[in-house]
């Protein structure tokens, strides 16, 4: 890979460790792919991780999101998002199992969890396929979404974000699934999930976010 | 008085473990622990646990939650402060969303006693307070209610509280509800099925059932 620089190699050693963490906690694996924007151009995408074993920077391309990235798992998606939304910088596409679970029944599920109204919000929506009108409509005012019995898309402006996104959501179908075995999981108001999701937005973790982007 | 320097080490310590028992991710979740009469030490606001050091704890005063320093203290400290207020029995308090509890969280339902070790360590069954948004009185209310009498209590689609009276009995407690919040999860799906052993998968089963008779989610 050519040289990078100082900003480049920061986004690379996130990518990698955000990875690495996912594989850990079961969120990435065969099949999945981690992102993150580097400029209005350009992303550093992961390669299939191979499973069991930590990814290192061979495991990453330094990408053009007009580039053919159809070798990469889900790549295509990626770039097109990337294209459509200037504000995403991180991109995490895996195959949780109970978010995809979900998306075969449901096309969409209400935030039973803080969690999810602040960092997803107050709807999960299932995207009918992954043509990219569709997943974009999914994600508008949403840091992730589910394409049916595909994937997971999780955002974020940071690796880090879209990473806690990946891990919320799938927390969120969790509960809402295992919920049913002890009476049904209630869903938090539309109004108090919609202001969490504003708050969280405009002030929660702004600073926080900002500060990882230096 | 606690020898402060020690007891901010002791919480940057179980920070570390509360992440690597998984009982906590990302920058979700809060400690805080009862210096003297006046004072509690608590975890800063949006910052993960591995990055936090023992300097990063807010010194914050009970009573009146005005705090020392520049570092924000987490936006939850009213729920601890509440806590040590009404319980003078209580020296240490954590926050969390860890998964099985928060999926009981989430059906805002009661974890009954399970172990003999529930009653020592919960003091009875575990409760679960209304619902409030994060950082409002209401939601301090309902916490402190559901806690009655109690170590540790679920909070309405959100996750947990667990105190004891110190530090490690915090942890300890906070690892047990998870721990129980599992076991209940699959005695509840096994009475369902009628099984007796419990398959992750017999959860989305009971899942579907209930959406296909149209039981209310
Ligand atoms: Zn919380």
């Amino acid at each position: 890979m050519e040289e990078m620089n100082f900003t480049e190699s920061k986004r690379m050693r996130e990518l990698i460790a955000f990875t690495n963490q996912l594989m850990v906690e079961g969120l990435a694996n065969e099949g999945d792919s981690v992102s993150v924007r580097l400029s209005s151009t350009e992303i550093l995408i992961t390669a299939t991780p191979v499973k069991h074993r930590d990814i290192t920077i061979e495991n990453v391309s330094k990408v053009l999101i007009s580039d053919d990235l159809s070798a990469h798992r889900f790549g295509d998606l990626h770039a097109k998002i990337y294209h459509a939304r200037s504000d995403i910088n991180a991109i995490i596409t895996n195959h949780a199992p109970h978010c995809v679970g979900l998306s075969l029944t449901e096309s969409k599920f209400p935030a039973v969890l803080d969690d999810v109204a602040q960092i997803i919000g107050p709807r999960v929506y299932v995207a009918p396929s992954s043509e990219i009108k569709s997943v974009l409509k999914c994600l508008k005012g949403h840091g992730a979404c589910i394409v049916k019995n595909e994937c997971v898309v999780a955002t974020g402006r940071t690796v880090d974000e879209a990473h806690t996104a990946a891990l919320v959501l799938e927390k969120g179908a969790r509960a809402y699934i295992e919920g049913s075995v002890l009476g049904g999981a209630k869903k938090i108001p539309y109004f108090e999930a919609k202001l969490m999701r504003f708050v969280y937005k405009t002030k929660y973790s702004k600073a926080d976010q900002e500060a990882k982007l230096q | 008085m606690l020898d402060e320097a020690q007891i901010r080490k002791e919480i940057k310590e179980i920070g570390v473990r509360l992440v690597e028992a998984n009982l906590v991710q990302g920058t979700w979740g809060n400690i805080s622990v009862r210096l003297d009469d006046k004072y509690m030490l608590v975890t800063p606001s949006g910052l993960d646990y591995m990055r936090l050091t023992p300097e990063d704890m807010v010194k914050v005063e009970i009573s009146t939650l005005n705090y020392e320093g520049n570092i924000k203290p987490t936006s939850e400290k009213k729920i601890h402060a509440a806590i040590y207020r009404e319980r003078s029995d209580i020296g240490a308090v954590i926050h969390s969303h860890p998964f099985y509890s928060s999926s009981i969280a989430a059906a805002r339902c009661e974890l009954p006693v399970l172990t003999k070790d529930m009653s020592t360590v919960f003091l009875g069954h575990v409760r679960v307070g209304r619902y409030g948004l994060p950082g409002t009185k209401k939601l301090t209310k309902a916490t402190l209610y559901a806690l009655r009498g109690r170590n540790a209590c679920f909070m309405a689609n959100h996750g947990i509280v667990a105190c004891a009276a110190n530090l490690i009995g915090a942890f300890n407690a906070c690892r047990l509800i998870e721990e129980m919040s599992k076991k209940f999860i699959s005695i509840e799906t096994m009475n369902l099925t009628k099984k007796d052993t419990f398959d992750q998968a017999d959860v989305m089963t009971v899942f579907r059932n209930r959406k296909k008779y149209k039981l209310k989610n």
